[in-house]
């Protein structure tokens, strides 16, 4: 008996179905297996499983780049005004905390008729953070009026007050670190810049309260660390905004003719 | 007909994948912090079932005994990259809040384990009302699990969730704190222990009464 034989039968032995709760009736004969027939077999199975992925890749890659385009405008919609133009499309791309980071740009027709760009979108997220998240990434998209440099604070359709500051992504504890999505949390950040006040116009610092005196952010109780670490993502794209003022504020985007036609005029008054 | 219905039933209790054969305790554990995650893991595990029990049946007698473990694996995990795809691109809502579960399947074993022990074994007809009832199973199980451990954890029970549109129903109070560890890893294996128990009381009733 050669040692493959003897391989076989061990492997056969462990083979052998256990006493099944059900029908075993149809269960395959053992075949004799050859190395040749086995190697086979899986390229075949893993050659057709490849192809299937293929294929349902190949037709679902547009669907999915359309509903991930349709997805972003829609939080980014959420933390701007009404605009006339794509924020989508007249994003550009600065310099930030966390490398390029894409800014959305909101425009809206003066009765002067120039086009200026009057609120902002500013996604970041915990990478790099120096206050880490409890868990997973956490992602927040800002919005922020750019006359004011503050993060903008609304009513929405329902006629309730709301801030820009979404949280669209995150997988903190649900019930603890899941209340930063929460409107009560959030609002803190409303009409906030990067020389934060608290309610008396009193000189506040970027923090929570649990970490300094002149910090403005009330954790959540039980979720201190997710406080901490929204704070600073928010933070973050105030830095962005404010490192980048002119650039948002000036820049024409090539490809959008529409665009650029109606912005030259004000851009040639901020020349100097 | 008899039989048929057999075959479904056992996966609600005789053989309930989660409170019997304890499988796929993973996923059970780490998503049942609310009812609706709890079902939408349940109906994703579900599809995915389904598909490689009848793909493994239909292959059953051509795939050598040696290698079918490898080969189960690779349709499973090609149903699973499937599906993930799939509802991506044609029900994006959907996908957005299972994204998350959608990948664990794989690892999740009672779908090897059913592949194994039944599909490998079974005619198509078979499979598929195995593949049914183990799934329906586990969607229920998990479904209670999460709403029990939602209701005391956190006070509510949540029927439909995705972005503004939130379906909950509200148990205790806001101002009044719930009990938290309920939905902390902890809380999972105290009501997972629970459930179990429970089961097995009624079992152990049922079966005194028959005997």
């Amino acid at each position: 008996m050669t040692d493959k034989d003897e391989a076989q039968d061990v492997a056969n032995k462990d083979d052998t179905p256990p006493p099944a709760t059900g029908d075993t009736k149809s269960a395959p004969e053992p075949q004799q297996d050859s190395a040749a027939r086995l190697v086979l077999t899986l390229t075949i199975v893993t050659m057709v499983a490849g192809a299937a992925l293929a294929g349902a890749h190949a037709l679902t890659k547009g669907p999915i780049k359309a509903a991930k385009a349709r997805k972003k405008l829609a939080s980014i919609k959420k933390v701007l005004p009404k605009c006339t133009n794509n924020p989508v499309k007249d994003a550009i791309k600065v310099a930030g905390p966390q490398g390029k980071t894409e800014v959305y740009r909101c425009r809206k027709k003066q009765p002067d008729g120039s086009n200026p760009v009057v609120a902002v979108a500013i996604e970041q997220s915990s990478k790099g953070n120096k206050h880490k998240t409890y868990s997973g990434l956490i992602r927040v998209v800002v919005g922020i009026d750019t006359k004011s440099g503050k993060i903008r604070a609304f009513k929405n359709k329902k006629g309730k007050q709301e801030v820009a500051v979404v949280i669209v992504k995150h997988s903190e504890t649900p019930g603890l670190g899941s209340k930063a999505t929460d409107y009560d949390f959030r609002k803190v950040f409303a009409g906030q810049d990067l020389k934060p006040k608290d309610k008396t116009s009193k000189g506040k610092v970027w923090m929570t309260t649990k970490d300094s005196p002149l910090g403005f952010v009330d954790a959540i109780s039980g979720a201190t660390i997710t406080s901490r670490a929204v704070t600073e993502i928010v933070k973050k794209t105030l830095i962005v905004f404010n490192k980048n003022k002119t650039a948002i504020l000036t820049t024409v985007k090539s490809g959008t003719k529409k665009a650029a036609k109606t912005e030259a005029a004000p851009i040639q008054e901020m020349q100097p | 007909m008899s039989n048929t219905s057999k075959i479904v039933s056992r996966g609600f209790w005789s053989e309930n994948p989660v409170l019997v054969l304890l499988l796929g305790l993973c996923p059970t554990l780490a998503v049942t912090t609310s009812a609706y995650n709890g079902l939408g893991m349940g109906v994703a595990t579900m599809a995915v079932l389904l598909g490689s029990n009848i793909c493994i049946s239909l292959i059953r007698n051509v795939i050598p005994k040696k290698v079918r473990i490898p080969c189960f694996i690779v349709v499973i995990a090609t149903f699973v990259t499937l599906v993930d795809m799939l509802l991506e691109a044609f029900v994006n809502n959907l996908h957005a809040s299972l994204g998350l579960f959608i990948p664990l399947i794989v690892v999740n074993c009672i779908i090897l384990g059913r592949a194994e022990a039944w599909a490998s074994r079974n005619t198509l007809g078979k499979s598929i009302l195995d593949a049914v009832g183990m799934g329906l199973g586990f969607t229920i199980t998990l479904f209670l699990l999460g709403s029990v451990r939602e209701i005391l954890g956190n006070g509510t029970l949540t029927l439909f969730q995705f972005q503004e549109t939130l379906v909950q129903l509200r148990f205790i109070a806001k101002s009044t704190d719930p009990i938290l560890v309920m939905i902390l890893p902890p809380g999972a294996f105290i009501a997972l222990g629970f459930f179990i128990a429970g089961m097995n009381a009624i079992q152990a009733k049922l079966k005194k009464k028959a005997g």
